[in-house]
């Protein structure tokens, strides 16, 4: 009776389920609710007896301490004058929060005016092979990119590849940007020129000339490794470990002969003798740099770290039968016509220009389709939401009657306790 | 934990116990508030005022099995008053908030046209449709008969409708 109606409207709730609202933003703000609700509630209850309003605060603090003392450090630092909220930015990155202790951030303070705002570039941390640029954009509605060009204004060959820190605060208005230097043999002049790409309804350009200060870098230690070890029958080479002070790129090699895809690590790390743990970046497949059988998987960074011995360890690995990864559709019948054989891939269904398919897991929120094949022309529309029992991603739909897919992602692991030497 | 577990500890002051039950909620709670105020940062403003009400009147739940009703209704009344401050602001700043440029015109015709109807209408059909929750569920948490909650949701698709195709005759 009202099916337009509930087209458009199913079309909206997918739009809005599109907005996703970080977890741990989201306990936080519990935690805040509760905070403030027992402020008030001590405020009011002042007349009664002191053991009382003891106990209540005791149990309080406790329950928080539980939850917050990986902040201690992060707070101990923020009381740098004029570094409170880059360090507010990177207090989860064990490395990152090195580097800012050994007192690797180099403070740049300069800004810059384009016609519709303004861009600060407010701070670095750099060594021979990354930047970490902190800025903030003046003007909200502008699409600040950001790329690095030597002395001579030639751009350099960096790519941008994941994000190292993250808006812990619903305020937070400082950016950053990682930029790593594609090619191995390259390594980062000391004069550049941060350019920042300023796109409001037409593009302008900021540059910001740099002198990185060299006592602000650090050389990388490198690890040869050649350790091959067998999971599930599938092998697995690590070549080496390059740690930056930013970093650790751990570099992985697949042999053709394996059976199996591998996707990723679920939890790659280091760890010290003394238990200290640095661990994958959220397990994204843009955070790691991939060519058909090698991977890098980036770690945070142990660089600051004296550690005696040094441990690369894994409990398992997403991976699945070479044989399985296509995904082949008929969208006029809207049905599979070939899909992984654990079935987790359990509905496909068109609604106007969007196609949708349902991932009967809830607990997985990587793209399991490469964004280069699925963009459509339209420029955009790739999306997963998060439901109760499961995940649902939408794709541009070309119109065409049979649609071929490959896999770059999937949640079935396996599994083996791995722990490498590295020293 | 079950619920009912929860509820009785957190009803004696376990602030942790009363926290496991909003963190139970919390993805639902997001997605009513998302539905209403379209952005992260107001939704989890919402979140964290939702818990502050619920903890300082949990006692007044009788029956665990009222919790997530009761609870909706907070973070909906909430919604409620947000949305009358902002009644001054357009259907279009509102998406420019948020909305991708792609998508912009087909959106303002939807959400457009359920921001003209009547209140108790938009209400009924966002639960429906955004939320997957049943007339039942919608009664109680409206706290109306479902024979009425049915009327309300055959009116407002009927205005949608007349709505959207006013509104698709601008954007032709």
């Amino acid at each position: 009776m009202f099916e337009r109606e509930e087209k458009e409207l199913a079309q909206s709730r997918n739009k809005i389920e599109k907005i996703m609202v970080s977890e741990e933003l989201a306990d936080q703000a519990i935690l805040k609710g509760i905070q403030k609700a027992k402020a008030m509630q001590l405020k009011k209850n002042k007349t009664r007896p002191f053991s009382l309003l003891l106990s209540a605060s005791l149990i309080f603090l406790s329950f928080f301490l539980t939850i917050h003392t990986s902040d201690s450090a992060a707070k101990f630092f923020a009381n740098i004058p004029g570094l409170e909220q880059v360090i507010s930015k990177i207090r989860n990155d064990t490395g990152l929060l090195a580097a800012a202790e050994n007192n690797y951030i180099q403070k740049i303070g300069m800004t810059k005016e384009h016609t519709s705002g303004s861009v600060t570039i407010d701070s670095i941390i750099h060594d021979e092979k990354s930047i970490i640029v902190f800025f903030t954009g003046g003007n909200s509605d502008a699409v600040l990119s950001i790329s690095l060009l030597d002395d001579q204004q030639q751009l350099l060959d960096a790519e941008y590849k994941f994000e190292q820190t993250e808006a812990l605060d619903i305020s937070d208005t400082l950016e950053s940007r990682t930029l790593t230097l594609t090619d191995p043999q390259d390594t980062m002049p000391d004069e550049i020129n941060i350019r920042v790409e300023v796109n409001t309804d037409k593009i302008e350009y900021l540059t910001f000339p740099v002198t990185l200060d060299k006592e602000k870098a650090a050389k990388k230690k490198e690890f040869e490794l050649n350790e091959t070890v067998t999971v599930a029958g599938q092998q697995l080479t690590f070549t080496s470990i390059e740690i930056y002070p930013t970093m650790t790129a751990v570099h992985v090699k697949y042999p053709e002969e394996n059976s199996m895809e591998i996707f990723g690590f679920n939890d790659l790390q280091l760890i010290d003798e003394h238990g200290n743990v640095w661990s994958q970046y959220p397990s994204e497949p843009a955070a790691n740099t991939r060519t058909k059988n090698e991977e890098v998987v980036i770690l945070e960074s142990s660089y600051f770290t004296e550690s005696e011995k040094l441990y690369l360890q894994f409990t398992s690995l997403r991976a699945l039968d070479k044989k399985e990864t296509s995904v082949v559709i008929d969208a006029d019948k809207e049905q599979f016509i070939k899909t992984p054989s654990d079935g987790l891939l359990s509905d496909v269904y068109i609604i106007k220009d969007d196609l949708y398919i349902r991932l009967d897991t809830n607990s997985f929120e990587n793209l399991i389709f490469p964004l280069e094949e699925v963009m459509g022309s339209k420029g955009g529309g790739y999306g997963i939401a998060k439901d109760a029992d499961h995940m649902r991603y939408s794709l541009p739909y070309n119109g065409s009657q049979l649609i071929h897919l490959n896999l770059v992602d999937y949640p079935a692991d396996i599994e083996r306790k791995t722990k490498i030497e590295i020293k | 934990m079950e619920i009912a577990d929860l509820l009785k500890k957190a009803k004696k002051g376990d602030d942790h116990a009363f926290y496991l039950l909003i963190k139970i909620h919390r993805d639902r709670l997001l997605k009513v508030a998302i539905s209403y105020l379209k952005n992260e940062g107001e939704a989890l403003e919402a979140l964290q005022e939702v818990t502050f009400r619920a903890y300082k009147s949990i006692k007044k739940v009788k029956k665990p099995e009222y919790f997530s009703t009761w609870i909706t209704r907070i973070m909906l009344n909430y919604c409620h008053d947000q949305a009358k401050h902002r009644k001054r602001m357009t259907v279009t700043d509102l998406f420019e908030e948020y909305n991708s440029k792609e998508d912009y015109e087909q959106k303002i015709v939807i959400e457009d046209a359920l921001s003209k109807i009547d209140d108790r209408s938009r209400e009924v059909i966002i639960l429906k449709y955004y939320h997957d929750l049943k007339i039942k569920e919608i009664a109680d948490i409206l706290g109306s008969p479902e024979s009425t909650i049915k009327t309300w949701l055959y009116k407002g698709m009927k205005s949608l409708r007349k709505e959207l195709e006013e509104g698709s005759g601008i954007h032709v």
